[in-house]
Formats: C-alpha cells, sequence, structure tokens
C-alpha cells in the first residue's frame, strides 16, 4: 500500500432513517489523502460533504447507517513505521475511536461561537482537550497551551487563556478553536467550512495559519468548503461532490485546467472572479434547484441540470472514469456512450 | 381543484400533526365526552341539581341514581353535569380573559420596548411575586364571592405567564425580515403587529390558554373547596367535593368525594393533553 | 451628465447605548458616520465592507427603516428634491413606493404563516390599488418577470426552495413599481448554483425596468460583477468611492488593497501578493482617533493617529479618505460641483 496515504476511504456509503424512509446521504465515496497535503471537498450545500466526514470520524447520530468496503487510517508510530487502523470496524465510542478523534485526527467546525463553551476561559478548554489524552500536570499542560496559542499567533497569550470566549473577536475564536483541534499533535485535521462565518480579511489570516501548518508542519488537512477562490489557493488535491456523489476528483491543477465534470465547469462558471469580468459578460448559470436527496431517482443525479445531458444519463449507474493520471470522472460523457459536444 | 388543494395544505397538515398524537387525540375525545355531557345535562338525566329528596339520603350509586345522592338526597350524577356547566365556564373564560390581557400588554411592551416595556415588566412582575392567594382573598372580599367576581379574580391574576410569553416572542419576532418587509412598505404599526406579528406568536399561547383552562378550573375547585369561591347554591365541581369535607364523608361516602373527583382529574387531564398536542402542532418554526 | 437620484451629505446614525432601569445614556454605537455620497439614476451602487462596517444600517437609514441622527439624504423624484429624513407620512408613503428594498435572509422575508398571495396582496392594497382584478394582474406579472408560475401564488412559502423565495421576495418589491431598489446581501443566503440565477435576474430587471440598486454585500467579487462604482466602508466611515473598474486596477486606500488581495480567486496561480491585516476590526463604541483604520494599516504614520482624512478626489470619480493623498484636492459634498464622467 501508498506509504505516502493517511487515510483511504473505500465505497462509503452513509443514509438516514427518516420518516420518509431510509435517504442514501453518501453514495459510494473513494478517496485518498495524501500525507501532508491539502485535499479539498467542494460542493453546494446538501452534497454530502460535512456528512461524509463526519461517517469518517462517527459523529453522526444514531439514525445514520454508515457502510463501507474499508475506512483505513494509517497510523504512523515515533519510530516512523506505518500500521493502518481499520476504523470501519470501530463502534462509535469504542475506546479506539476515541483514541484516534483528537489524537490523530481532529476536527474544525464552521461556526466558531458554537465551538466553545462560554461560561469556561478558553486556556481550560485547550487544556481539558490535551489532559484527555496525556497524563500531565495542570501547569505543564497550561505551559503547552501558551505556547501553541503563540504558535497560532494569539497575542499575548499569557494572559489571553485566562479570557472567556466573550472577550475574543470571530477571527481569534476560530484560532482558539483550531488550538483545541491542534493541541494533541493530531496528523490530520478536517476543517469544515472553518471560515465561512469570518470575514474576508480574517479568512485569510486563518487560511494562512492553515497552509503554514501544513507546509512547517507536515500535517494533513481536508479541508471542506463551498468557496472555489480557498480551493485554488490552498488546495493540492480536489474532490467535488454533488447529491451525494463525488462527480470529479483530481489535483487541483487538473481540476481547475480542465474541469471535466458540467457540474464542476458549471459551478466554476457560476461565480465571478473578481477582476476578471468582462463589461456586459454574464455567469453561467445551472438551471433549477438542487433536488432534495429523497426525490432523487435513477441516474445521473445531476442529470436534469445538465446542459449535456445525453439519453444514457437518465437511468443506471455512471461508472468513474480517468481522463488524465489522477483525475477521475463520472459522466457518460468519457466512457465512449456519448460523443463529447 | 388543484387550487383547493394547495390553499388548504397547512391546515391539512397541522390537523393530520395533531391526529397522530395519540394522547392528544385522547384528550380531545374525554374533554369532548364530558362537555357534551355538561351541556346536554337536562337531556341526559331528569333530576335537577338542587333538587332535595329527603326520602334518599347518601345512597350509594344504584341504576335510578348512577352516581347515588349526597347528605341532602340529591343526585350526584346531575350535580356532576349541572355543575360542570359553571366549572367549565369559569375556566374558559378566565382563561380566555388572562390570555387576551396578556396578548394586549405583552404586544405592547415587545413591540415598542424603552420606558413603557419596562413599567409592564415591573407591573407583571409585582402580579407575579404577590401571593395570588392573598389577591384573591383581598379581591373577594372587596367584591364579594360569585362566579362573576371569580372569572374577573382569574383574569385579573392569570395574564402574566401569556404576557412574558408574548413580549419575548414580540421582541424576536419584530426582527424577523418579513417584519421589516412590512415596515419597508409603511404599513402602518397597528397592521405590522396584528397582521404579521401577532399570527405568528399565537401558537404557544393557543396552548398555555388552554392549559390555563384546567388550571382555573382546579382553581375554582380549590376556592370553592374552602368556601372562598362560588356560593354555595350553585352547584360547581369545587362546590361538590366542598360538601365531601368531613372525615365521616370520606370513610362512609366515597362516591362523594371520588367519582366528582374522578371526573375532574379526568377532565383537567384531557385538557392538558390537547393543549400539549397544539403546541407541537402550531409551531411555526417547524414549518 | 449623469443624473443625480440621491445625494446624501453627512449621513449619520448613532445607536444610542443605554443602562439601567431609567435607560441613563452611556455611549453610542456609530453605526454610520458621516457617509457622503451621490447615486445617479440607472446606475448600481456597490457597497462593500465587512461586518460592522455600517452598510446594513446605510442601507436602513436610506430605506428610512432607521431614522438618522443627523446628516441629509436628498431624494431627487420627478423634478422634486426633498430631503427624506423630513418627509410627512404622506411623503413617506409616496416615497416607500419610489424605493423598495432586498433582504438579506430569503427564508424569513416571507411570514411564513400567509400564502404568497397574502403577502403580495397587503402592499398593493395600502399603495391604493383598490381594484382585486388589477391587483391579481399586477402580482401575475411580477411573478413572470422573476420567471415563477403565477399560479404558485396560492401556496405557502415552505413549498419554495431559497432560490424561489428571493426571486418572490425581489417580485414583490416589484409590485409597486420602484424606482431604487436598496439590496442587501440579496444572495449571501444562497447556495453558489442559485447565487448566479439571481444576480443575472437583478441584472436583466434592472435593463428592463431602468432601475437604480443600491447593492450592499460583503463579497467584493459578487459586488464587482453587479456594480458600477462601488462605495468601500469600514467602520461606518467611506473609505474609498470609485468606478468599479478602477477600484480594481487601482485601489488608493491601504484597506481597499487589503480587502481586494483577501478575496480568494478561483483560478489556479492567480496567487498574488496578499496582504494579511493585522488584528480585528476596532469597536465602534470606541473608534479609533483619527483614521479609523490605523490600528491595522501598514501604511500608519503619526498623522493618521492624530487626524481623520478628509475625502479627497484623485481622479474623475474617483474619491478617497487617506492622509496618503493629502495633496489631492478635497472632493466636493455636493453633487453639483463634482465632476461626473
Amino acid at each position: 500500500m501508498d506509504e505516502n496515504i493517511i487515510l483511504r476511504v473505500r465505497k462509503l456509503n452513509t443514509s438516514f432513517k427518516t420518516e420518509d424512509g431510509v435517504i442514501p446521504i453518501v453514495k459510494d465515496v473513494d478517496f485518498d489523502v495524501k500525507r501532508g497535503t491539502i485535499l479539498a471537498v467542494v460542493g453546494e450545500s446538501g452534497c454530502g460533504k460535512s456528512v461524509t466526514m463526519n461517517s469518517v470520524c462517527r459523529l453522526l447520530g444514531k439514525n445514520a447507517q454508515i457502510e463501507a468496503e474499508a475506512i483505513d487510517y494509517m497510523q504512523q508510530e515515533e519510530d516512523g513505521s506505518v500500521h493502518p487502523v481499520h476504523m470501519k470496524d470501530l463502534t462509535n465510542t469504542s475506546k479506539e475511536m476515541r483514541a484516534l478523534r483528537g489524537k490523530e485526527i481532529s476536527m474544525i467546525f464552521q461556526d466558531p461561537m458554537s465551538s466553545l463553551n462560554p461560561v469556561y476561559k478558553v486556556g481550560r478548554q485547550v487544556m481539558e482537550a490535551l489532559l484527555q489524552h496525556q497524563k500531565m500536570s495542570k501547569q505543564e499542560a497550561m505551559a503547552q497551551v501558551i505556547e501553541m496559542f503563540k504558535k497560532l499567533g494569539i497575542p499575548d497569550p499569557e494572559n489571553r487563556v485566562n479570557n472567556y470566549p466573550f472577550e475574543f473577536s470571530g477571527g481569534m475564536k476560530q484560532r482558539v478553536v483550531i488550538a483545541i483541534a491542534m493541541i494533541n499533535n493530531p496528523q490530520l485535521l478536517i476543517a469544515d467550512e472553518p471560515t465561512t462565518a469570518l470575514d474576508v480579511t480574517i479568512q485569510a489570516q486563518i487560511m494562512e495559519l492553515m497552509v503554514r501548518l501544513k507546509e512547517e508542519q507536515q500535517k494533513t488537512i481536508i479541508l471542506i468548503t463551498h468557496n472555489m477562490g480557498l480551493v485554488a489557493e490552498t488546495a493540492d488535491e480536489v474532490a467535488v461532490m454533488y447529491m451525494g456523489r463525488v462527480v470529479e476528483s483530481g489535483t487541483a491543477d487538473q481540476i481547475f485546467a480542465y474541469p471535466a465534470h458540467p457540474y464542476t465547469d458549471a459551478l466554476m462558471r457560476s461565480v465571478p472572479v473578481l477582476g476578471a469580468m468582462e463589461d456586459g459578460k454574464e455567469l453561467a448559470t445551472i438551471p433549477g434547484q438542487t433536488p432534495n436527496p429523497k426525490d432523487v431517482t435513477d441516474g445521473c443525479e445531476f442529470a436534469n441540470r445538465c446542459d449535456k445531458c445525453m439519453d444514457c444519463c437518465k437511468t443506471g449507474l455512471v461508472g468513474n472514469h480517468e481522463v488524465e493520471p489522477g483525475h477521475f470522472v463520472r459522466c457518460h460523457l468519457f466512457d465512449g456512450k456519448g460523443v463529447r459536444s | 381543484m388543484e387550487k383547493k388543494q394547495i390553499t388548504s395544505s397547512l391546515w391539512k397538515r397541522n390537523l393530520r400533526k395533531f391526529f397522530n398524537n395519540k394522547l392528544a387525540v385522547l384528550g380531545l375525545a374525554i374533554m369532548l365526552v364530558i362537555l357534551f355531557c355538561c351541556i346536554a345535562a337536562p337531556l341526559i338525566t331528569d333530576y335537577l341539581p338542587n333538587a332535595i329528596n329527603l326520602k334518599e339520603l347518601t345512597q350509594a350509586p344504584q341504576s335510578g341514581h348512577l352516581f347515588g345522592t349526597d347528605k341532602q338526597g340529591r343526585d350526584v350524577f346531575s350535580r356532576v353535569l349541572y355543575g360542570g356547566r359553571t366549572s367549565i365556564l369559569i375556566g374558559v373564560i378566565s382563561s380566555l380573559m388572562g390570555s387576551f390581557i396578556g396578548v394586549a400588554l405583552g404586544a405592547i411592551a415587545g413591540y415598542f420596548g424603552g420606558i413603557i416595556d419596562a413599567i409592564l415588566v415591573r407591573i407583571s412582575e409585582i402580579f407575579s411575586t404577590f401571593p395570588q392567594l392573598i389577591l384573591i382573598l383581598v379581591l373577594v372580599s372587596i367584591i364579594g364571592p360569585g362566579v362573576f367576581s371569580l372569572i374577573v379574580i382569574f383574569g385579573v391574576t392569570g395574564w402574566m405567564t401569556t404576557f412574558r410569553m408574548i413580549r419575548t416572542e414580540f421582541i424576536t419576532l419584530r426582527e424577523e425580515t418579513y417584519v421589516q418587509v412590512a415596515r419597508a412598505f409603511g404599513m402602518s404599526k397597528r397592521t405590522i403587529m396584528f397582521r404579521e406579528i401577532l399570527p405568528n406568536a399565537f401558537s404557544p399561547v393557543i396552548a398555555a390558554t388552554t392549559i390555563n383552562v384546567a388550571g382555573f378550573i382546579l382553581s375554582e375547585a380549590g376556592l370553592s373547596f374552602i368556601g372562598l369561591g362560588v356560593p354555595s347554591g350553585t352547584p360547581t365541581w369545587g362546590n361538590i367535593l366542598n360538601a365531601a369535607k368531613g372525615v365521616d364523608v370520606i370513610t362512609n361516602f366515597w362516591w362523594l368525594w371520588l367519582i366528582p373527583g374522578i371526573v375532574l382529574s379526568l377532565f383537567i387531564l384531557g385538557v392538558n393533553f390537547v393543549g400539549d398536542g397544539l403546541r407541537d402542532v402550531l409551531d411555526p418554526k417547524q414549518l | 451628465m449623469k443624473e443625480v437620484l440621491f445625494d446624501i451629505r453627512h449621513l449619520q446614525k448613532y445607536f444610542p447605548i443605554r443602562k439601567g432601569f431609567l435607560k441613563k445614556h452611556v455611549g453610542d454605537v456609530k453605526a454610520v458616520d458621516d457617509v457622503n455620497v451621490t447615486v445617479y439614476k440607472n446606475e448600481t451602487l456597490g457597497i462593500v465592507g465587512e461586518s460592522g462596517c455600517g452598510k446594513t444600517t446605510f442601507g436602513k437609514s436610506i430605506m428610512l427603516l432607521e431614522n438618522p441622527t443627523g446628516g441629509e439624504v436628498i431624494f431627487h423624484d420627478e423634478g422634486k428634491e426633498k430631503d427624506i429624513t423630513k418627509l410627512d407620512a404622506q411623503e413617506q408613503l409616496h416615497f416607500r413606493k419610489r424605493v423598495q428594498m432586498v433582504f438579506q435572509d430569503p427564508y424569513n422575508a416571507l411570514n411564513p404563516l400567509k400564502k404568497i398571495i397574502e403577502s403580495f396582496e397587503g402592499p398593493l392594497k395600502l399603495h391604493g390599488i383598490r381594484d382585486k382584478a388589477e391587483r391579481e394582474e399586477i402580482m401575475r406579472e411580477v411573478l413572470r418577470v422573476v420567471n415563477i408560475n403565477p399560479d404558485y401564488l396560492y401556496r405557502y412559502p415552505h413549498e419554495f426552495s431559497g432560490g424561489q423565495r428571493q426571486r418572490l421576495c425581489i417580485a414583490r418589491a416589484l409590485e409597486v413599481n420602484p424606482e431604487v431598489l436598496v439590496c442587501d446581501e440579496p444572495v449571501s443566503a444562497l447556495d453558489v448554483s442559485i447565487q448566479a440565477q439571481v444576480l443575472n435576474l437583478m441584472k436583466q430587471i434592472q435593463r428592463e425596468r431602468q432601475l437604480t440598486y443600491l447593492f450592499i454585500a460583503h463579497d467584493l467579487s459578487v459586488v464587482q460583477y453587479m456594480s458600477d462604482r462601488i462605495m468601500v466602508m469600514y467602520l461606518g466611515n467611506v473609505m474609498e468611492i470609485a468606478d468599479s473598474r478602477s477600484l480594481y486596477d487601482r485601489p488608493a486606500h491601504p484597506y481597499t488593497e487589503a480587502l481586494l488581495s483577501a478575496i480568494p480567486v478561483p483560478v489556479r496561480g492567480a496567487k498574488k501578493q496578499r496582504i494579511i491585516l493585522e488584528g480585528d476590526v476596532a469597536s465602534p463604541i470606541n473608534k479609533p482617533a483619527g483614521c479609523v483604520f490605523h490600528t491595522r494599516c501598514r501604511k500608519c504614520t503619526e498623522r493618521c493617529r492624530r487626524e481623520a482624512p478628509v475625502m479627497r478626489e484623485i481622479a474623475p470619480g474617483h474619491q478617497v479618505a487617506c492622509h496618503l493623498y493629502d495633496d489631492a484636492a478635497p472632493a466636493a459634498v455636493a453633487a453639483g460641483e463634482e465632476q461626473a464622467e
């Protein structure tokens, strides 16, 4: 197996039990994350990007059913040897799973305001995350917290650890959340829309910080986002999701140079590009609405909104095709069934 | 045809949701049966509630007297039905009155805010902190006992919960975008308060009003039991139970207190189930 | 010469902070502080800035949803000039027919308990259309304008998707046939693929109906796509006003520069020199003395800390409030003296 891969997911299927029956949200998702890279999972709300990651970390409620061929995390020991942890065999609350969460894999959520407990000092909240996984005295732990605050660019860390969350601005709060995620030195960081609730200038600060974590500490980051701009600027690899499926994946260079799937292509052309819009030129639009997952029937999920839709798209499964080395597309335009216009 | 289906969808959905709630349906059934029997009392029983029959004192339940007779030979079944009329009337009207005062004041406080709000909140706090029983004693001594004064007393002392509820709802809802839209179109304050905000704030009030009915019926029973409520000449559930004061009644004539007590409890339970069901169904946030 | 529609002079909106039972006045949140700008007929003026910069309060002040604390807003309507802050009730109602607003959150902009027709009829009745058939005709017409089936009038809001709801909101604003639309973040609550639909529709409606837009948004790429001219706000003050091309090509204010560089561009390898702003936005209660931006400005001088800069015109139609341009002539406040292109 490739030594460079830190997380390997094969045929992940997640469905939810609801009043309207069992609704599949994530369908046959495969992906590999390479150690020390940033993988961006891109898609609109409801595409299953967050559910995919919550399935991997087992953070879903009882009404979720997770099935997978493999969810393997490659744990690297201090001597450099690597051994796989088969996460799909672990239960949500098992000891192994809890040992993995926080220590090896950490998550950062969208809203920094609700990720922190308002009644505890921030230093204590970060320290508790540390003490959960490591035995040490409170003084030692606090010293580490202050060290982490320094690394993450929180000014005056010695005093700031004694502040409450409301005394922090949005951007600083998100740094505290990142500090909680990073304090146990995890190898894989899953960031779910980490800057969506923040202003652009603050977003720039936080993204700069994430890229630095990758470059200076060789962390692996999965960035869940809907913002194509962030993807272009930070990602090494990209997976585009639509209605529970990965419709296109490859390196960021490949995807931006040649967006093969009609959805990726339309998505990229539908956002205004700063300074690159000629006067009078209109944005491309994707007709219709994102369908409700329970209404999705046979065929390609994107068929009814696709301007290149062919008859064969309306029924059956669409296979994954390698259009160039490492660049996969789930579309009939590339399997010889239809002719590319 | 198609159009009609769409327009009624909200109502239909609420009804369906309500009927899916088994407890609420059970409560509604109990409530309606008792209510119907009370209203149709003259058709159901030939006895008058106050007709004294000295030949039949303290008879146990039997075919002629379903619930037995009391110490003056009055038919308990008839007294429970006629008494229910007064008790339920007191409960319903007091509750409506309390809600009306609460809604009006709460809407004003919540929409206008500032000084008006501060004053109204203080008044409601004074009313809530003052022990209700003492307030009732004072008011009874001023206007005297009776059905009408009981309703007034309950109304005046029972509006604070609704007030707080409506005020909070108004404070949240007045910032809602659709209220801003109405203001942007230049609609008057009155239209905005009553046409835009109130319907959205109303569902907890409907539920609370229903549950308050039960509360006031209980209060009436309590006050009448200690002799401060409706004069004993008029049968009410409280007065019937009042007659059961005394150890000899409790030990020897169980039907005089157990049966009216069960009817009262069943009705209260039914009302509460319906109230809870309504609260779930009407929550506008669940749309 | 472009026709002036709004002449906004020294507009000011302070929110008093009151404490205690007696509501003692202890300070002010200076949400909008001395804003001067001219809005021309049939143009789109974009208003951009981060959260708390006062852009929404500015929009609401123009809409008279907030009463300005100071300054005047001269509205040129059918040859008459009126200061909208001094209108009587009758004039105000008329003004609301001329100027309408589209709000950020389409999910809450329609009363959830009312059918679309009920939400749409109220404004028409209020503005004097008594005939039922006439009202129905107008409602159907505006729904056609936003590409929504007129028969959907009898549906409830929860039966529509986010994009459709925002189109309904635009339709309702158009009912009274206004001349100006104040759009407060009209697409930020929508999915990426839906944003383009709404933006294009808004552009099309503007062309067809000769509308003037005040387009308020935090996303500079969207603002630039929509606007002819852009006003950059920071902490209640205007930093820069320029036509949208020159704002991008030649940003004059250090804040505009930083804002532009912070926006992620969805083009691979387009990474430019990023200016990371240190720290956070200062509090609008205790604004920094001198230039409000000096606490985060990398070109800050001693003068910036002491003295607030005035608006200066550095090129035709390009105004900036920054001490770097103290040599330029102060910008004329009144519209008549302004050099219009």
